[in-house]
């Protein structure tokens, strides 16, 4: 009856430990639908969120570079958090939007077209300024009057008409008349700026549009006069006009003292500086919310470190090794460790890194590579954490190190790369080890090897070590001609090993440290690098909408206004819908996730910048062309080969960083050096574009910055010149260089053949043309709870016959308990009768033993054992295990019985001394048998603790069950399987083991029952 | 040739000495009884001859061998001695015919077959056949006292110590262990046993050791020592005499104090009605009639009155212990009347103690 009831009850167990899995699971699935947001109705009416300059205190406000509002702003609310400073209009509503900032400043005439078209924004009410807008003449420049007067002779009703059309959304409206009048008085150049909606901007095919447009062929039918416009950035205009290169500037002028003072103005409408700000409870915003979540369900998760800063790993959780002297490399970067944690092994770091218990450890590249690549939870932090060499390590001073040196510069360096290659392949059928079929003539040589460091060395599923650096021990052993014999055990009981001359050489990744240099004789086989592994953010991927270019049948592909991309399109897909133009990227980006477009030809470096940033957006996966960015120069500029020479001199390793870091999205890296060098070899002028980001565009502070001006000025360092930098709009590059007022140009020049036979380059990354578009929809398949459980069953148990390790540990932990369990108990009996003698010195000595074991953590006792007492005889680990647990399992047996032979009743051993027994006789034959029953059951219990608490043979090596299933877990990566089926598995064994006794004890009773009396019946 | 000669034995505890010069000399076959009240070192004695117990001084010959001589074999002693305890104290694990046979087979290497046929056999002798498979939590306590003795014989011991065989027994136990001792009367074993059971000890006893005071305090056959007990302490021993005690320091003392005494005492004893007035009556008149008066003509008298009663043969007595006082108390009175009263009831008895005069109380 009692077995049936603990048979279920072993049943419930196993059946709850399984149904709290399935709902915590279940849970784990769940709560991200209780959190996701509720998708919120559009409102009509925009209302702003701040309606008074004090609702600003503490927030943040934009506006565009060069500005001059921040006084303005300040004044009426000194309390503002930040100012920030973006260059397009575009930039500010997006920042606006992803709430990066609270208000950013535009001009009436913007505000207000920007609220029409979008309901998310709302114009704050209070207005900062009010002014005008102007025409810009030359100062002193006569035409100036009669434009005034032409303007004049306009009907207000007329200016307000077409006010209303080009501030509203009906595109219909936005028309401009044809100069179709004589135009007798001749042709005005009016240099317009080509980016500031709606007053002046570049229209779909390139031409200029807007209200000041229209206003100005108003005023030219007044003057008969043609207009010829040219299209430029904003900061060009003004300059244009000043030179005489144009009469007459245009780009929604808003007047102040400054610019009144440099030129004249013909004012044509009211103008005011006021600010955007959200509409309250902004039904876009949910709009948007639903947006990234139909992107995330395309998105597909790469792995990006979490950090990738050194500033970000302060205050993080270190792991280490027990042992390893990483923590001075670590802080040699880092200058604010919060603390380390202590492991035994490097998978169990990876574990508790994943599991957010520490934040980064530092390793040799060869184990982070693999780990890293077979973990998708894990990252390599960006930046390397100095060199290492790789070496074997001997006892201090033995005199074998030389051979071993030697054996390894035979072995040579190339097939040392070859071994590494196979082991840290994919190739799992070319791991193979050699058999030490050679002669062994100079003896064996016994090697600790860590047995959990994956792939250099670790258990296999027969429980032979196998791995990279056993490979080339085998390699070198060959060589020396003697026999190796492996132990494997964990890291930290490697050196202990090692210097008590348990073995002679171990192995384990070690990396050369200065530290082990004195302690140890270290045979450096390969160099290295350290490498932090970190956790791998989740960063999203995105796939694109369309894959070939056959499926662009019938899309709108845009461009660049005036780019030459139209017929390179063409040619890959004659049927394309059509071809757009736009201003700028900005705005192709707005108009391809609006849908308003398909796809948009970008370069390569803009592609990688829109792709990394998470809007929806993906790389078209073919390119249109390849080609290279280059730095123009002067058609024959001598300048050109030293700068030729410069960029070469410099480590392509570096270029490629900075490329990641120019096209990534942590701004905080993007960081220009200061040009603190001499600069003795002069200053060269630049004619830098201030508008294509990532390559070349005005910082925060107008400076150009990208990656162009990062390798511009590595390439300065180099030649020890200063840079003198120019922004301009990019059409303005090539003239400025031309005409010598720059010697270098840059703004991602791609080095087309055209521009090749106009210029000299210095090419100094690939380039391509990529089209973006749209990220696919596509469902990710999400794997069900019972495949995802099935797969980590099968790679806990199946992948290379798993179960095979652990049922090799499940062996051993049951040969130590019954060995250990049956010595131990006899050694309990023994050490009763020698006490029962009653000698002084014995008495005194079992004392000392019994205190000093019971006093002693089980795993010290082992670990002395195996490392001091029987530190220089051969035993093997199994042998050790069993006798370290012998004499503590003995220690409490002899405990137990004599306590409970203490408690037998002296009337026993009077009865027995009065009958003629001796004392000896009547201790075996009447104390002892009676005290059975006082100590069997606390040995029963005593004996199932010892089960269990074999399973920290592990720490002298000895592959029993739980180091088994860590080797397993540190192989998987996971922790359910491995570990229910550690608890499990404990769980029956001692149950059985109980009942085992049980059962032993009830054939005992019934014996007594029987009454059978030996010898007579 | 005597048995058992022990000679100067002296048994010392740390806090107690139990024993302080023992001499005596028991002959083969002889029946000795030793009684005494409890604590006064039967069992230390009894465990001296078998050496469970080291005399702290003193020689003890048992069949001729020096036990108290380091150099002797116990074992081969102890063999000639059975031993059967007041709790019994068989093998609780194993039968009442593995308890039997296991010291034959371990100790006197006799075979299991002929170990059990001695079991069975010594089994019959004391009424236990039929129990032999029995373990011995299955007994009754006159059973396993039995059981006992039956393990100790089957060893063929020469000598037996009882120590209060049937002190643990239910009384109604005890005839049944008491008529297995006797049994062995004049089987030719030398026997020591200490009992409480008087009539065994008057029954099978050569002879009987009354100890007290550390020692054989008085012995004799069960004659004399049952009937003429020569010494107080084994007289009021056999006889069994519970005292009333009460000391008077001065005339002045309230007699109320010393009746109500002595009226709970005879309460407790169960005395008759009547023999219970007697004994208030004698101690009333002798206190008024001699005690008092004799008090008050002394500057610092006292006297002290104890009454006592057997329990044995109903036998009341009161006596008067007095010091400080000059000449005989019983001499001569004021108090006629009490006097008269007093005489009338008590009747004097010889004592050789001195200060101390004793009366029988007549009922
Ligand atoms: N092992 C011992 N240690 C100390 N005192 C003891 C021991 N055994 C007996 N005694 C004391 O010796 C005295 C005699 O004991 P014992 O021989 O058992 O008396 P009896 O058997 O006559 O009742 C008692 O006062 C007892 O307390
Ligand atoms: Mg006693």
């Amino acid at each position: 009856m009692i077995n049936h009831t603990k048979t279920i009850s072993a049943e419930r167990f196993l059946a709850f430990l399984l149904c709290a899995a399935v709902i915590i699971a279940m849970l784990a699935q769940l709560i991200p639908a209780f959190f996701m947001p509720i998708k919120a109705e559009a409102t009509e009416g925009a209302v702003p969120e701040f309606k008074t300059f004090a609702d600003l205190t503490g927030k943040t406000v934009a506006m565009l570079t060069g500005a001059p509002f921040e006084e303005l702003v300040l004044e009426k609310n000194p309390d503002v958090k930040e100012i920030q400073y973006f260059s397009t209009p575009t930039d500010m509503i997006l920042a606006l939007k992803t709430d990066k900032i609270d208000a950013f400043l535009a001009n009436n005439a913007a505000a207000s077209m920007m609220v029409n078209q979008d309901s998310t924004l709302a114009v704050f009410p209070e207005s900062l300024e009010d002014t005008d807008f102007g025409f810009a003449f030359k100062k002193g420049d006569p035409a100036r009057e009669k434009w005034q007067a032409a303007f004049d002779s306009l009907s207000r009703e007329r200016i307000d008409e077409l006010w209303d059309a080009w501030i509203g959304t009906d595109e219909s409206k936005k028309i401009l008349p044809e100069q179709d009048w004589s135009g007798a008085n001749g042709t005005v150049k009016v240099a317009a700026c080509d980016s500031v909606p709606p007053m002046c901007y570049a229209g779909n095919n390139g031409e200029l549009v807007g209200f000041d447009i229209a206003v100005m062929l108003e005023i030219a039918r007044v003057l008969d006069v043609h207009l010829d416009f040219t299209g430029m950035e904003f900061a060009s205009v003004m300059a244009e006009v000043e030179s005489g290169k144009a009469q007459v500037g245009s780009g929604s002028f808003v007047l102040n003292e400054e610019r009144r003072k440099l030129m004249d103005f013909v004012t044509y409408h009211e103008a005011s500086y006021v600010m955007l700000v959200r509409a309250e409870d902004g039904g876009i915003s949910a709009q948007q919310t639903a947006s990234v979540q139909q992107t995330a369900s395309v998105q597909k998760t790469v792995t990006v470190p979490e950090y990738t800063s050194l500033s970000e790993l302060n205050g993080r959780k270190f792991g280490l090794v027990n042992g390893s002297p990483f923590a001075e490399i670590i802080e040699s970067k880092v200058s604010d460790v919060d603390e380390y944690l202590y492991f035994s092994s490097i998978p169990d770091m990876a574990l508790a890194l994943k599991a957010g218990k520490i934040d980064a450890f530092l390793t040799g590249d060869t184990v982070a590579d693999t780990m890293i690549s077979e973990d998708a939870g894990l990252a390599a932090f960006p930046i390397p954490f100095g060199e290492l060499e790789y070496a074997f390590a001997l006892q201090k001073g033995n005199p074998m190190t030389k051979q071993w040196q030697n054996a390894c510069q035979k072995v040579g360096e190339e097939r040392i790369q070859e071994l590494y290659e196979i082991w840290l392949g994919t190739d799992d059928s070319k791991k193979i080890l050699p058999e030490q079929d050679w002669a062994g003539a100079n003896g064996t040589v016994r090697v600790a090897s860590g047995d959990n460091v994956p792939p250099v060395s670790y258990v296999a599923e027969n429980g032979r070590l196998e791995g990279f650096e056993i490979a080339v021990l085998l390699e070198m052993a060959k060589e020396l001609d003697v026999h190796l014999d492996f132990t494997g055990m964990e890291l930290s009981s490697l050196l202990t090993s090692l210097q008590t001359g348990k073995v002679d050489i171990s192995n384990s990744c070690l990396a050369v440290t200065e530290e082990r240099q004195k302690a140890l004789d270290l045979v450096s086989y390969r160099k290295g690098s350290y490498v932090l592994v970190v956790r791998a953010k989740e960063k999203t991927v995105t796939a694109p909408e369309f894959s070939s270019f056959a499926d662009l049948d019938g899309k709108t592909v845009a461009m660049l206004a005036g780019a030459p991309f139209e017929e390179m399109v063409r040619e890959k897909n004659p049927d394309i819908g059509g071809v757009q133009y736009f201003a700028t990227v900005a705005d192709m980006q707005l108009a391809l996730q609006t849908g308003k477009i398909d796809a948009f030809v970008t370069n390569n470096a803009v592609a990688a910048m829109l792709s990394n940033q998470d809007i929806g957006l993906a790389v078209f996966p073919e390119s249109l062309g390849d080609t290279y960015y280059g730095f123009a120069f002067k058609k024959g500029d001598p300048l050109r080969d030293e700068w030729q020479a410069a960029y070469d001199s410099l480590d392509q390793e570096r270029i490629s960083e900075l490329w990641d870091i120019w096209l990534g999205t942590d701004d905080s890296k993007k960081v220009l050096p200061a040009q603190d060098w001499s600069g003795a070899n002069g200053t060269i002028k630049v004619a830098s574009c201030d508008s294509l980001p990532p390559m070349s565009y005005a910082g925060e502070n107008g400076e150009p910055t990208g990656f162009d001006i990062a390798v511009l000025l590595e390439m300065a360092k180099v030649l020890d010149v200063h840079l003198d930098f120019t922004g301009l709009e990019f059409s303005g590059i090539m003239a400025e260089v031309e005409s010598g007022k720059a010697q270098v140009g840059n703004g991602s020049i791609m080095m087309t053949e055209e521009r090749k036979a106009l210029m000299d380059f210095v090419p100094y990354h690939e380039a391509s043309f990529v089209l973006i578009v749209r990220a696919a929809e596509q469902t990710v398949e999400q794997p069900t709870f019972a495949d995802s459980l099935k797969a980590s069953f099968e790679r806990t148990f199946i992948t290379d016959a798993r179960w095979k390790m652990i049922l090799l540990g499940l062996l051993r932990t049951v040969i130590i308990a019954i060995c250990a369990g049956v010595l131990g108990t006899l050694l309990g009996f023994g050490l009763v009768l020698l006490r029962h003698q009653n000698n002084a010195v014995t008495n005194k000595l079992i004392a000392v033993y019994s205190s000093l074991i019971t006093g002693i953590p089980v795993v010290v006792i082992l670990m002395v054992l195996y490392y001091i007492v029987f530190g220089k005889l051969d035993a093997p680990a199994m042998v050790v295990a069993i006798i370290g647990f012998t004499v503590i399992f003995g220690a409490r047996a002899y405990g137990l019985i004599w306590n409970a032979v203490t408690a037998v009743d002296t009337g026993q051993r009077e009865a027995a001394l009065a009958l003629g027994y001796s004392e000896k006789l009547a201790f075996r034959r009447v104390i002892l048998p009676q005290s059975r029953s006082l100590y069997f059951q606390p040995l029963k219990i005593q004996m199932v603790m010892l089960l269990k608490e074999t399973s920290v043979a592990g720490y002298i090596t000895v592959l029993e069950m739980t180091r088994a299933v860590d080797l397993v877990r540190s192989r998987t990566m996971e922790a359910f399987f491995p570990l229910i089926t550690a608890a499990a598995i404990y769980f029956v064994l001692t149950w059985l083991l109980t009942k085992l006794i049980s059962t032993a004890e009830q054939y005992l009773e019934k014996k007594h029952e029987q009454r059978k009396i030996k010898g007579v019946d | 040739m005597s048995m058992i000669e022990i000679k100067g034995l002296r048994k010392e505890y740390p806090d107690v000495v139990p024993l302080k010069d023992v001499n005596v000399s028991i002959d083969e076959g002889e029946i000795i009884s030793i009684i005494g009240p409890s604590g006064t070192g039967k069992s230390t004695y009894l465990r001296c001859i078998n050496r469970l117990e080291t005399p702290t001084a003193g020689s003890i010959l048992v069949d001729g061998v020096d036990v108290c001589n380091p150099k002797t074999d116990l074992t081969e002693v102890r063999r000639k001695m059975g031993m059967v305890f007041q709790s019994f104290n068989l093998f609780p694990h194993k039968t009442i015919a593995e308890n039997i046979m296991m010291p034959q087979m371990d100790i006197l290497g006799i075979s299991a077959k002929d170990a059990y046929a001695e079991a069975v056999r010594q089994l019959e002798r004391v009424g236990l056949d039929g129990k032999a498979r029995k373990f011995p939590h299955e007994l009754s306590g006159g059973q396993k006292q039995r059981a006992a003795i039956a393990r100790a014989l089957a060893m063929h011991p020469k000598i037996m110590l009882f120590d209060e065989p049937t002190s643990a027994l239910d009384p109604t136990m005890v005839s049944e262990v008491v008529s297995v001792i006797k049994s062995l009367a004049g089987s030719g074993l030398t026997m020591l046993i200490v009992t409480h059971e008087m009539r065994l000890a008057r029954d099978v006893s050569t002879r009987v050791f009354y100890m007290d005071e550390g020692g054989i305090y008085e012995e004799g056959t069960p004659e004399q020592i049952f009937g003429t007990p020569q010494r107080e302490a084994t007289r009021r021993f056999v006889f069994r005499i519970r005292s009333y005690e009460y000391t008077l320091t001065s005339s002045e003392h309230d007699l109320i104090e010393l009746l109500g005494g002595l009226d709970d005492f005879c309460g407790r004893q169960f005395m008759s009605r009547k023999a219970a007035r007697n004994c208030m009556l004698a101690a009333e008149e002798m206190c008024s009639a001699y005690l008092l008066p004799a008090l008050r003509s002394s500057e610092d008298g006292t006297i002290t009155v104890r009454v006592s009663v057997s329990e044995e043969n109903g036998e009341q007595t009161i006596e008067a212990e007095y010091s400080g006082i000059d000449g005989d108390l019983f001499e001569k009175t004021d108090d006629e009347i009490s006097s008269a009263i007093f005489k009338k009831i008590t009747q004097r008895l010889p004592d050789e103690r001195e200060h101390l005069v004793r009366f029988r109380i007549l009922v």
